[in-house]
């Protein structure tokens, strides 16, 4: 029988499990056929959901699980891994340094929270302390994944909280907002307060124009006039002089760097209008512009605003060796005697116990014991390490099989993985801004105006001096880019809506504008182009051996063993422990070729097609020509031999996406150089590249995470660099291109350093960026040139001495709304490319 | 002589006092986070069942 399955689809599951995959009652995820609990009411994939649908139940907040229905977000998995002790929070070091007590007992607390996937995990969070005595409020903010919690210390400790939280799948950890943090907070509210002075100024200077406007058709008494002239020149020196001396100091800046600037033009129209308006208060007669001076404060710091908490979002990067490195550890004593330390506390030449199942805090060298690592966060490769005495292992590697004792090299920043972190904010760091459209235009508009300017008061010097200088200033004020201070940040700021609201998060807008230039893509394979996960592909022979199989497998940590004992155990049935019988004896792995047992009376052998030749097992010539089109296809065939005949052939492959080289091809057609860049072995590797149709020297295998950031800045000249990654391992490379592009389901740290997320699985949310991004700086040029058509047309107007102050107090405000509808009204991130 | 010269500054002043109100709202830290609470407002329609474990 010759079983070949697409990658879509799961191996089918023997007769005795349900038909259709088993749904885990918590997070919706299919339960593993050996889970399944026949009679049970409600099925879970792993311990970690029942706990957490236990303790929901319990509390009373089912409609947790409507509320995500209503989301359209299943729920996490509750993959917590960490052991529940959070008895380090009680510690008073922790307590001095991060909790706040006041008065009444109440003690308050921000620490950051991992887990957060939807809106119903705040809300869920949020309703976590009517549960728990003497648990005041739990607040989540959202934006930087922290919660607040308030608490009172004589009944409740944090210990007791985290433990809580981490019961649901929400892991807190203590939050450093950094340096920048804190400064950016501040600049917020800064410019928040100038808005504000700057809105209350135009919208009382506005007011009182209109006032004047009406005088001047049904007649006012000169006294009133007097005191509306005073009050809105007045107004419209604070609205100057406090919000909008930041386009001052921008401007003297700008000189002394010797470039043009949109706000020198600004602060020569500003300055320019307030002296004539104050001159022509104080001598009672002439036009003034007050009500457009403040109108264009208002208008240009509410533009500069959103810009401002764009940069701000993309600024967000949380220390990233956090999550990697456990926060405490066992130190061995002299004495012999193991202590429990914080990992602040660790030093080189400590002696360290690390158990199975728990990450590696620090570099360091083997003293006793040997294990088998996972080092796939670090290096990307999924292969499995075995280390012994004498071996140096790295932080954030997983110990997987056996206790290690190990004498620190290396800690926090020195380590490797700190070293690769270091290297992702730095990359972050030197990524050279590019100049803004906008501020390009608005540096040529400079020359433009000084130009006109000086056309206006030569043409107008033969009327009067007086009437050539009230023209050359209404010129100036109407000169200002008012509405071309808004294109660019409310353009963006809509378009990132409309793609969060399709499930991608874009942090910076200069992405957008960056992803207009296609030059390189660096696709990463394991995650991306591929699901990342070593499955059975295919199966042909002898169907009797699975229980053989399961046997062995069993006691061998490898991902391939693994996929093959999930296979055989899916085949056997539900149930595993009941339907297997057998027990393998006397079980020798050869490193890298293959595995033997003894099962019942029969020897066994499974391995590659190498180490078959090797053994001089008996092939059928059948198998060999199946298992090497399998090759062809980026499989691994496994031969399983009963007493050294080969009887079935296995096929282990991570399946490609079914829309990558639909998607590639796009991308592609789009005009982008599409490659592949790998931490996994070169070959596997180059196998994917020719499936995908991707040229040779641009599928590059066995890439570490500092060859991956060399590979991305090899790109010469102006064109824009993309890599698409998921893992710790492509961090470094995410935030060294121009444009860092994290996919579904990647770690934390890759998160952090990209610039766009996408939330759904697959390549097709790429093109749908890609195609978005075209829209959006489709919108942005659009938006620009219609602003600067009012400026054109209000400047002409201004040369031929026809600008008032209520044409000009109309035009403003109408070029900025034209700006903003155009904006609103945008159709990118609408529809399917 | 007219009432303005009284009505306008009283108006400024009370447009003064709700700048004032607003810069005080600011540094008390209520526009800190301006993405949450757009979207806390969703939450509240639905009902949690109290304390089933009592």
């Amino acid at each position: 029988m010759i079983a070949v399955f697409s990658g879509t689809e799961t191996p089918p599951r023997h007769s005795t499990a349900p038909a259709a995959p088993v749904q885990c009652a918590h997070c919706r995820l299919p339960v593993p056929a050996g889970l399944v609990e026949l009679d049970a009411a409600r099925q879970f994939c792993c311990g970690g959901c029942r706990v957490a649908y236990e303790v929901i139940h319990g509390a009373g907040l089912e409609s947790f699980y409507d509320y995500c229905e209503r989301l359209d977000q299943p729920p996490p998995k509750n993959e917590a891994r960490a052991a529940a002790d959070f008895t380090e929070l009680d510690h008073p070091a922790f307590q001095s340094r991060h909790v706040s007590v006041d008065e009444s007992g109440k003690s308050r607390v921000a620490l950051s929270v991992s887990g957060l996937s939807c809106l119903a995990c705040a809300w869920l969070i949020e309703q976590l302390p009517r549960t728990e005595d003497g648990w005041n409020e739990a607040r989540v903010d959202w934006a930087r994944r922290t919660v607040r919690l308030t608490y009172d210390t004589r009944r409740t400790s944090l210990s007791v909280i985290a433990g809580r939280l981490a019961r649901l799948g929400y892991v807190v950890s203590p939050w450093e907002p950094g340096q920048d943090e804190s400064r950016l907070c501040r600049e917020g509210r800064q410019r928040l307060q100038m808005i504000a002075i700057a809105a209350a100024s135009a919208g009382n200077v506005m007011l009182i124009s209109i006032a004047l406007y009406a005088g001047w058709s049904t007649g006012i008494e000169t006294a009133h006039e007097q005191l509306f002239r005073v009050v809105s020149g007045l107004l419209a020196i604070i609205a100057v002089a406090v919000p909008g001396r930041e386009f001052f100091r921008n401007a003297y800046h700008a000189l002394r760097n010797r470039t043009p600037h949109m706000d020198v033009t600004l602060a020569l129209g500003l300055s320019a209008g307030l002296a004539m308006g104050v001159i022509n208060v104080v001598r009672d007669s002439g036009e003034i512009y007050f009500d457009s001076l403040c109108m264009l404060v208002f208008v240009l710091l509410v533009g500069r605003f959103i810009q401002f908490r764009q940069q701000r979002q993309a600024a967000e990067r949380v220390s990233l060796l956090r999550g990697l490195i456990p926060r405490w550890t066992f130190r061995r004593r002299d004495d012999g005697t193991t202590e429990r330390i914080p990992i602040e506390a660790v030093q080189a030449g400590d002696r360290l116990l690390i158990r199975p199942g728990e990450p590696i805090p620090a570099d360091g060298e083997i003293v006793t014991g040997s294990s088998h690592l996972d080092q796939s966060l670090l290096t990307g490769e999924s292969r499995r390490i075995s280390v012994s005495d004498g071996d140096c292992v790295p932080a954030g590697a997983q110990n997987l099989t056996g206790p290690l004792e190990l004498r620190v090299t290396a800690t926090g920043e020195q380590t490797r993985i700190g070293r690769v972190m270091r290297l992702v904010e730095m990359a972050s760091h030197e990524r050279a801004p590019i100049v803004e459209l906008a501020h390009r235009v608005a540096g040529r508009l400079l020359v433009v105006v000084i130009l006109l300017a000086a056309i206006t008061l030569f043409a107008w010097w033969h009327t009067s001096v007086e009437t050539a200088i009230d023209h050359m200033i209404a010129l100036l004020i109407v000169a200002c880019p008012c509405a071309l201070g808004l294109a660019t940040p409310l353009t963006i700021a809509v378009a990132q809506g409309r793609a969060a609201s399709r499930g991608i998060l874009i942090r910076s807008g200069e992405a957008l504008e960056r992803l207009n230039r296609p030059g390189r893509l660096w696709l990463d394979k394991t995650g991306t182009v591929t699901f990342g996960q070593l499955e059975v592909r295919a199966i042909q022979g002898d169907e009797s051996v699975w229980n053989a199989v399961a046997a062995i497998e069993s006691q061998v940590p490898h991902p391939v063993a693994e996929a093959l004992e999930s296979y055989a155990i899916a085949r056997i049935g539900a149930d595993e422990t009941a339907d297997r019988p057998e027990t393998a004896t006397s079980i020798r792995v050869e490193a890298g070729r293959g595995v033997s047992g003894r099962v019942g009376d029969d020897d066994f052998w499974l391995g590659s097609l190498e180490g078959c030749r090797l053994r001089k097992i008996h092939l059928p010539d059948e198998h060999l020509r199946l298992a090497l089109g399998w090759i062809e296809q980026g499989w691994s065939p496994v031969v399983i031999a009963r007493n050294g005949v080969g009887v079935t052939l296995a096929a282990i492959g991570d399946a490609l996406r079914p829309d990558a080289v639909d998607a590639i091809d796009r991308l592609r057609r789009a005009g982008w150089e599409v490659g592949l860049l790998s931490g996994d072995h070169p070959e596997i590797v180059a196998r994917y590249g020719k499936l995908l149709g991707l040229p040779r020297e641009l599928v590059k295998g066995g890439m570490s995470p500092e060859d991956k950031v060399r590979e991305i800045r090899t790109v010469p000249g102006t064109k824009t660099v993309v890599m698409v990654g998921d893992g710790v391992n492509d961090a470094a490379a995410l935030a060294a291109a121009n444009v860092g592009i994290a996919v579904h389901g990647g770690a934390q740290a890759s998160l952090q350093a990209a610039d766009v997320y996408l939330g759904h699985a697959g390549l097709e949310p790429l093109v749908e960026l890609m195609a978005g991004s075209r829209e959006t700086l489709t919108v942005i040029r659009r938006n620009l040139a219609l602003s600067l058509f009012y400026n054109a047309t209000a400047m002409t107007l201004a040369v031929c001495g026809l600008v008032t102050p209520l044409l000009a107090a109309i035009l403003m405000p109408v070029s900025s709304l034209t700006v903003v509808g155009a904006a609103t009204l945008q159709q990118s991130f609408g529809r399917r490319p | 002589m007219s009432v303005l010269f009284v009505a306008v500054p009283v108006a400024i002043g009370l447009g003064g006092l709700a700048v004032a109100a607003f810069l005080w709202a600011l540094h008390q830290g209520q526009w800190d986070d301006l993405d949450s609470p757009q979207q806390k407002m969703l939450q509240d329609d639905i009902r949690v069942r109290r304390h089933a474990r009592k």
